[in-house]
């Protein structure tokens, strides 16, 4: 009688069954200008772009760490510190809006907040332009991709997005897994389906396994809260938004740490539990923990095209 | 030009502009319609965009919540486009205008709704997360680990109960079925007596469990509130309102479209017609003018070429020889006989000259006067000239003209000559020849010619010069008379030189040599300042007489507009007729001295219109008021029907261009009555008075 019952309840969620696979793979080619690219590339590493010429784009977003900051917070100008840890400016093109908090709808939108930013570069768009004029190379170059004399700032931040656009990882072992081009190991396989079970997947989804919407940290068991934290409720000042932020990537996570914004944990398998713990309600098993890890460690793809 | 411009009109041109304007404007209208047209579905590629995308969220967000998985960029895309898209409307000028307020209202309220529903697809993106991963959990948990309990019968049913109590409400999509989750989960929180892992599974079940109850009915409503929100009623608003506006736009400008398209055709129309018009007008003149042309160029008469034609002519000869055969003493035959015989024979001449035998040289026949005959060959030489000339003085002396039966024998002079000017120099010859009694052929020298000339011409001179000293040149006046009523019109001014003797002679005798002399100028000034003088007391008008050559000449010009400007008041009464010379060259300083004599209120005149050059285009590009038709004609029109016509052709073509017509020579009644029949106004000749030194000296034949 008593597994008859169990019998109804587990047939009455049969609505709940999955659908088509809610990760989409990256294209293995992006279509981007590569002039413009070459050209965004320079100044992403150029600390001309910082008031005390000592901090570039690529200062915080390493292209050996996974295109983030290996350090808990990034060290702007003068070694004035921030209050949040770097996201990944991998695959940032897909993200649906930009930084934790989302303020920037688009990357043209987010190139500029880093450069104005007092903690970060302390720049105004004249001083840049000016910096770039007196530089005949960075004339020249302007003048070969756009075809004016004079470099603008408009220009400057194009190019750059242009650049950000090309930063795309693709043929990770799971991409190539979901387009049937290879087999996972058993603890792989095993960790996608924990994944999966446990409800990660709920905000890891998409083409980017996240960054396609908001989500509070905490939402099971409350996570403590830093008024200074740039979240969600720093914008909408809803009482319903402290703590929210833009569910964060986990394409190439292996390379990311440390992780969450307060850069709280140092490795994967402690951000896997303190997720569980904290957003899906449950303690996993060291065992679960492991088999998601393996999984998450499938999504580290190729280096960029335009960085090879 | 003028002249032009006043055949043609102002219609065309008004036409022509209204067409012009009509059309510009037409195009205008239609390209902004075309405007209108390509916004109106631009706007609505916007409108259906939004509509797609809006459902195919709702359908997402459904489908997001009842499935385990699924892929939110759907979700976040569709969201960004259906912001995107409005973003797209709000800042199309197009909905900007005035004519679409009520749709830019509609847009507003739709954006307005849009960020509401933004904010409730935020709030539905972060409960179905928690919202999912409880029942997933649940779902996972009765699975597997409810065994645990088995020992525990109490505990194990309360879990199913609330299992089932969840799912429930989860198929049903109905909080309500929730019932006091809260309170039915409570007794689960002793946790003493069980195992850990009971302890834990316990726990992250009373976790799931709370969020359920309190988040799920706000999860529902939430969802509720999405599928039935009114976005849908802001786009339809939005579409029906935009509708409506642009109908009205687009039909405000297809009226003015066919307004204006019925203007365009109506110009059009009017413009072919005119043009039309204006081409049949234009091919009657051009006939008129032929017949006109073909009237002088010919004699009426004989039928060979006319004196003028010779002037004409006479430049495109190659080495030409003329041979003028002169009648001696026709006028006798004329009287004798009567003019009637003496044109019969003319005619007869006519035929006699064209002799076969000077086939070869390319002859051309001409009438050249009266009794004049004139032959011109070509390609000849001197002496076969003469020969020729013998030949027909022959074989005119030979024939035997009939006069009713009496015969009638006549003898002619010829000069040959090829010395320029052609005509004079062979009529000096005939004079010559005349003046010796010598009958026959002589051929032009020029010895024969110059010496008497020169000295001919030095006497003059020094004569004109003696009476220009003596004040001796003096305007004597002759009316001109309007014909229906006889009252004088004008007094025309003809230059006269009084002798020392007291003999009055005109211009013939002295004008040809004045105007190889600087007298000339003086004599016009003299003139003109006399006229001006005598028409004090007066109010008819006066008339005086330039030749066109005279006005290239610029000091002759700068006197005659001196005087003008002394005389101002009377300037208004002054008629100046203008003279044919042969060779005209110089038109555009006769047009400018029309135009400027014209500011004094001058009136310009044709004289002698009719022989000589004679020209219809230029008369037609000058600004001329009056046309006098040259005496040899009017004192034939009686009797002579060619002539008749050919006075009839110039007067109707001087009517068209609108000119006044003046008649010279008017000798009797009978001349009158025919050019009053043609509609002539006005006259001159002895009929009403010669030449008097004074106005008042003239006798004036009136019609009572």
């Amino acid at each position: 009688m008593k597994y008859w019952f169990a019998a109804i309840v587990l047939s009455a969620f049969s609505t709940l069954a999955m659908g088509q696979e809610p990760i989409e793979p990256l294209p293995r080619h992006v279509a981007y200008d590569p002039a413009k690219a070459a050209l965004g590339k320079k100044l992403f590493s150029e600390t001309l772009l910082s008031s005390d010429k000592t901090v570039a784009c690529a200062t915080c977003h390493s292209f050996n760490y996974g295109g983030a900051d290996p350090r808990p917070v990034s060290i702007g100008v003068g070694g004035k510190t921030g209050n949040v840890q770097s996201p990944t400016v991998y695959n940032a093109r897909y993200n649906f809006k930009q930084f934790w908090n989302g303020r920037a709808e688009s990357l043209t939108e987010q190139a500029s907040g880093p450069i104005h930013n007092p903690v970060e570069m302390g720049m105004e768009s004249a001083t840049v332009t000016q910096r770039l004029n007196a530089d005949p190379a960075y004339v020249n170059a302007f003048a070969a991709v756009y075809g004016e004399k004079g470099v603008t700032y408009e220009q400057v931040i194009d190019a750059i997005v242009e650049f950000e656009k090309a930063l795309v990882t693709p043929d990770s072992p799971f991409d190539r897994f979901l387009r049937g081009e290879t087999t996972l190991s058993p603890l792989e396989q095993e960790g996608y389906q924990r994944f999966k079970a446990y409800g990660c997947i709920t905000c890891h989804n998409g083409i980017n396994i996240g960054g396609n919407s908001f989500q509070k940290m905490g939402l099971f068991v409350p996570y403590e809260h830093d008024e200074a934290a740039p979240d969600l409720h720093a914008i909408t000042n809803k009482r319903s938004h402290v703590n929210v932020y833009k569910v964060p990537t986990l394409r190439n996570i292996a390379l990311t740490a440390p992780y969450f914004h307060d850069a709280s944990s140092k490795t994967l398998t402690d951000a896997v539990q303190k997720m569980s713990y904290h957003n899906l309600g449950v303690e996993l098993s060291d065992k679960d923990v492991k088999a998601i890890v393996a999984f998450l460690k499938t999504l580290t793809g190729e280096r960029p095209e335009v960085l090879r | 030009m003028s002249a032009l411009l006043r055949q043609i009109g102002w219609k065309p041109f008004l036409a022509l502009a209204a067409g012009v304007g009509s059309f510009s404007l037409l195009l205008y209208f239609y390209l902004s319609q075309r405007h209108v047209e390509y916004n109106f579905r631009e706007v609505r590629g916007h409108f259906h965009t939004i509509d797609r995308n809006y459902h195919r969220l709702n359908y997402e967000i459904l489908r997001s919540s009842l499935f385990a998985y699924s892929n939110q960029d759907e979700i976040t895309g569709d969201l960004d486009t259906l912001k995107h898209e409005f973003e797209a409307l709000r800042k199309n000028a197009f909905l900007q205008r005035d004519a679409y307020r009520q749709s830019y209202r509609s847009l507003v309220r739709l954006g307005e709704a849009l960020n509401r529903y933004e904010t409730m697809i935020g709030d539905f993106m972060m409960l179905n997360a928690g919202i999912k991963n409880s029942f997933v959990y649940i779902t996972s948990l009765s699975a597997q680990k409810v065994k645990l309990f088995e020992d525990d019968p109490v505990t194990y049913a309360r879990i199913l109960s609330i299992i089932a109590e969840v799912s429930q409400a989860r198929i049903l999509f109905d909080a309500t079925f929730l019932g006091d989750l809260n309170e039915e989960v409570e007794p689960l929180g002793f946790l003493s007596g069980m195992s850990k892992e009971q302890a834990a599974l316990i726990r992250s079940f009373m976790l799931h469990v709370h969020y359920i109850a309190a988040n799920y009915p706000g999860f529902v409503q939430n969802v509720n509130r999405i599928e039935t929100f009114d976005l849908d009623r802001r786009i339809v608003e939005l579409e029906t309102n935009f509708l409506d506006e642009a109908k009205r736009d687009y039909e405000m400008l297809d009226r003015f479209v066919v307004i204006l398209a019925a203007l365009f055709l109506t110009a059009l129309i009017l413009v072919i017609g005119l043009l039309v018009h204006a081409g049949n007008e234009n091919r009657r003149l051009r006939k008129l003018e032929g017949e006109l042309r073909h009237a002088i160029s010919h004699d009426q008469l004989t039928g060979l070429l006319s004196r003028s034609r010779f002037e004409q002519l006479q430049t495109q000869f190659e080495s030409p020889y003329l041979l003028l055969l002169n009648l001696d003493r026709f006028k006798h035959v004329n009287d004798f006989y009567g003019s009637a015989a003496g044109n019969a024979i003319l005619k007869e001449i006519g035929l006699l000259i064209r002799q076969p035998v000077l086939e070869p040289y390319r002859p051309h026949y001409f009438r050249l006067g009266g009794d004049e005959f004139g032959v011109v060959l070509q390609g000849i030489d001197a002496e076969r000239a003469r020969q020729m000339a013998v030949m027909l003085k022959k074989s005119i002396e030979g024939y035997t003209f009939f006069v009713d039966d009496i015969e009638v024998y006549l003898t002619v002079s010829v000069a040959v000559n090829s010395v320029a000017p052609l005509l004079e120099n062979a009529d000096l010859i005939l004079k010559y020849d005349k003046a010796r009694h010598s009958e026959g052929v002589l051929v032009f020298s020029e010895e024969l010619h110059l010496k008497e000339q020169a000295a001919r011409n030095i006497a003059t001179a020094h004569e004109l010069k003696r009476a220009l000293d003596r004040d001796a040149i003096v305007p004597w006046f002759q009316p001109i008379v309007r014909l229906k009523s006889g009252e004088v019109a004008k007094y025309e001014a003809l230059v006269r030189m009084v002798g020392s003797d007291g003999a009055v002679s005109g211009p013939a005798a002295f004008l040809k040599t004045a105007m190889q002399t600087p007298y000339y100028r003086r004599i016009t000034a003299v003139m003109v300042q006399k006229v001006f003088e005598a028409m004090a007391g007066y109010d008819t008008r006066f008339a005086i007489n330039l030749g066109m050559r005279d006005l290239a000449d610029e000091k002759m010009v700068s006197m005659l507009l001196s005087v003008l400007e002394t005389y101002k008041e009377r300037a208004g009464r002054l008629d100046i007729e203008l003279l044919e010379s042969e060779e005209l060259d110089d038109l555009e300083s006769v047009k400018a001295f029309i135009k400027r004599v014209k500011a004094y209120g001058c009136r310009v005149a044709i004289d002698d219109f009719g022989v000589g050059y004679s020209n219809f285009a230029y008369l037609m590009e000058l600004d001329i008021d009056i046309l006098k038709i040259d005496g040899s004609l009017i004192s034939k029109v009686v009797g002579d029907e060619m002539t008749k016509h050919t006075v009839k052709t110039i007067v109707r073509f001087a009517k068209q261009l609108g000119f006044e017509i003046v008649a010279e020579f008017v000798e009797d009644e009978a001349t009158i009555a025919v050019l009053e029949t043609m509609g002539v106004e006005y006259g001159q000749g002895y009929y009403y008075g010669h030449p008097a030194p004074s106005p008042e000296g003239v006798t004036c034949n009136t019609r009572s």
